[in-house]
């Protein structure tokens, strides 16, 4: 569980975090999404005691991160993963991590063997490629096997092979009940990866929501028919308030607004009009994640989902 | 796929202060000698105690600018470029870090700052100590011979070359630590290196230059306060030698102090 109370930090003039509030839960993965900019780093670094907030409270199972003294136990972090010595290698890099937490030796070889960096754990980290770089970040996280993982644009510069890697890995760790993070601004990234989804811009919560709320908002009532009877059918609808419009390169097509297959499938079985295919239309996910985001200039913030988190806080 | 993966994570009891710092010191050993560059500097202090100290001392010194005959300055004369590599071996223990932003990660690790800074200056005590020890042995070692030869009536055993050899080691490691605190407050090697450099090795040089100064501000200077414990004749221009090491040890601490204010005090 990860929580930020009305966070808001200032770097000189800039405010990056501007009352952001936020939660991750357990056992699921949560996507942190937002524009560059938008304070996804910051809240990060807020969350694991880098940098002091000017108001506000971030917890980590209930503490404040910076008061724990073996904190990797607790929380695997991925901030940058290239911020390693670069004359140092894999190894000793995680072994100095694993003693400053009093993690066993042992372990350090079972995450570089669980990263595929095993063979190259002795090179120096300078000449790793971005991906190897990116797979010492997460095997730095897991180190200490901690209930919760923050992960910041951990796909960054990895190639297919290691996305998928990565998504599996960070599902599987979130079906052990572990509470997972993991920031990045590809909605599309987002919605293979997580179930959860806060959308943060300007430093703000913009909505604390779940992927499958944004798939169904991205679809938007729109649906697309084909039948014999284009015109009759169009009538029918556009009497029931429906947008109705033709495609240019399919006669039989009529691309509605406004509806749902259910309701189309009904008025075409009452009047008897044959119906050759119905299916609701994918909106494009980047574009309902960009309709979240467009208010942001406004400092607009529609809190969907939020009550039902507090009901679960408050349970 | 992991090590626990029971789905239930029981909070880890926090250690205690003592034992996070022994963690801390174990760390920053495996950082310490996992980096080319701390045997470099330990091993160009080594070099340069051995090496200079009996060129120094076989040295004619005559005419009237000539330096007092002093022959432990003459034997120790390589602490001027030892304790630059050693001041700069301790920037380098925190600023190596934040050149390479893996400060974010060890801060991350081990959020109580003050614990953290601490560890680094003990490993760098445990670290130098030997080295420096061996160092000024082994320039007690090779000039101690050149010095008899020239009329003095020193041996190994003598009480001031005993001396000489333990209160340069204690001045290297303060010099150490000095770095680190530099290195702490600047963030960065060159800024470090520049301010060591110009501290610890020119402006000793330049204040000589200047009789006036010479005679004020330069017992009070870093360098030869810690020298001051090797003069045997006139002292006119040196603290005593309690004064010039505990003069070294303020200014060790006090900078200490300055970087765990700083390091606690500012976003990482």
């Amino acid at each position: 569980m990860l929580e930020l109370h009305d966070v808001v930090k200032r770097y000189g003039k800039t405010t990056a975090l501007d009352g952001l509030s936020l939660r991750a839960q357990p056992g699921v993965v949560t996507g942190f999404l937002g524009p560059n900019g938008a304070g996804k780093s910051t809240a990060l670094r807020v969350l694991v005691g880098l940098d002091r907030p000017d108001r506000g409270l971030a917890l980590v199972r209930g503490r404040p991160y910076a008061e724990r003294r073996a904190p990797l136990h607790e929380v695997g972090i991925l901030l940058d993963a290239k911020a390693v010595a670069p004359r140092r290698g894999a190894r000793p890099h995680l072994l100095a991590l694993a003693r400053s937490n009093g993690i066993a030796a042992r372990r350090v070889q079972q995450v570089l063997e669980l990263c595929g960096l095993a063979d190259v754990a002795d090179r120096p980290v300078g000449q790793y490629s971005l991906g190897m770089g990116q797979r010492l970040g997460i095997a730095a996280a897991l180190l200490g096997d901690p209930p919760v993982l923050v992960l910041d644009e951990p796909v960054n510069g990895l190639d297919p092979e290691g996305i998928i890697w990565i998504r599996t890995l960070l599902r599987s760790l979130a079906a052990e009940g572990r509470t997972v993070l993991l920031s990045s601004h590809l909605m599309s990234e987002m919605a293979l990866t997580a179930e959860d989804l806060v959308i943060v811009g300007r430093g703000r919560l913009l909505a604390q929501t779940t992927v499958d709320e944004v798939v169904a908002r991205a679809g938007g009532g729109r649906v697309s028919v084909r039948t014999p009877e284009p015109d009759r059918l169009g009538d029918l609808l556009r009497a029931g308030g429906v947008v109705v419009a033709t495609d240019g390169g399919d006669p039989t097509r009529l691309r509605l607004v406004g509806t749902s297959t259910d309701d189309v499938g009904r008025t075409a079985a009452r009047h008897g009009v044959t119906l050759l295919e119905l299916s609701a239309e994918q909106g494009s996910l980047e574009q309902a994640y960009l309709d979240l985001t467009a208010g942001v200039t406004q400092y607009r913030s529609t809190e969907v989902g939020v009550t039902a988190a507090r009901q679960e806080a408050a349970a | 796929m992991t090590a626990v993966s029971t789905g239930v994570h029981p909070s880890v009891v926090d250690p205690s202060p003592v034992r996070q710092l022994a963690r801390v010191v174990a760390a920053e050993w495996v950082k310490a000698r996992s980096l080319p560059s701390t045997w470099s500097a330990l091993g160009a202090c080594v070099f340069i105690l051995a090496s200079i100290g009996p060129v120094i001392s076989g040295m004619e010194q005559e005419g009237p600018s000539a330096p007092r005959s002093e022959p432990l300055l003459q034997m120790m004369a390589g602490v001027s470029m030892a304790q630059v590599a050693l001041g700069v071996l301790g920037a380098l223990v925190i600023t190596g870090e934040y050149a390479s932003r893996s400060i974010t990660g060890t801060l991350a690790a081990v959020p109580q700052r003050g614990i953290l800074l601490t560890g680094k200056a003990v490993l760098l005590v445990l670290l130098v100590t030997p080295f420096a020890l061996l160092s000024c042995t082994l320039a007690a070692i090779t000039s101690t011979p050149v010095l008899r030869g020239r009329g003095a009536t020193l041996t190994l055993t003598s009480p001031e070359v005993v001396t000489a050899v333990l209160a340069t080691t204690l001045f290297l490691v303060l010099t150490a630590l000095l770095g680190l605190a530099v290195g702490t407050l600047l963030r960065s090697t060159a800024g470090a290196v520049v301010v060591l450099t110009g501290l610890l090795f020119l402006l000793p040089v330049l204040v000589q230059l200047v009789p006036a100064l010479a005679t004020s501000l330069g017992p009070w200077l870093p360098t030869q306060a810690g020298a001051a414990v090797l003069v045997l004749g006139d002292r006119s221009g040196y603290l005593s030698p309690a004064g010039g090491q505990l003069l070294v040890a303020a200014c060790a601490g006090l900078a200490l102090a300055a970087a765990a204010a700083r390091l606690r005090s500012s976003d990482a």
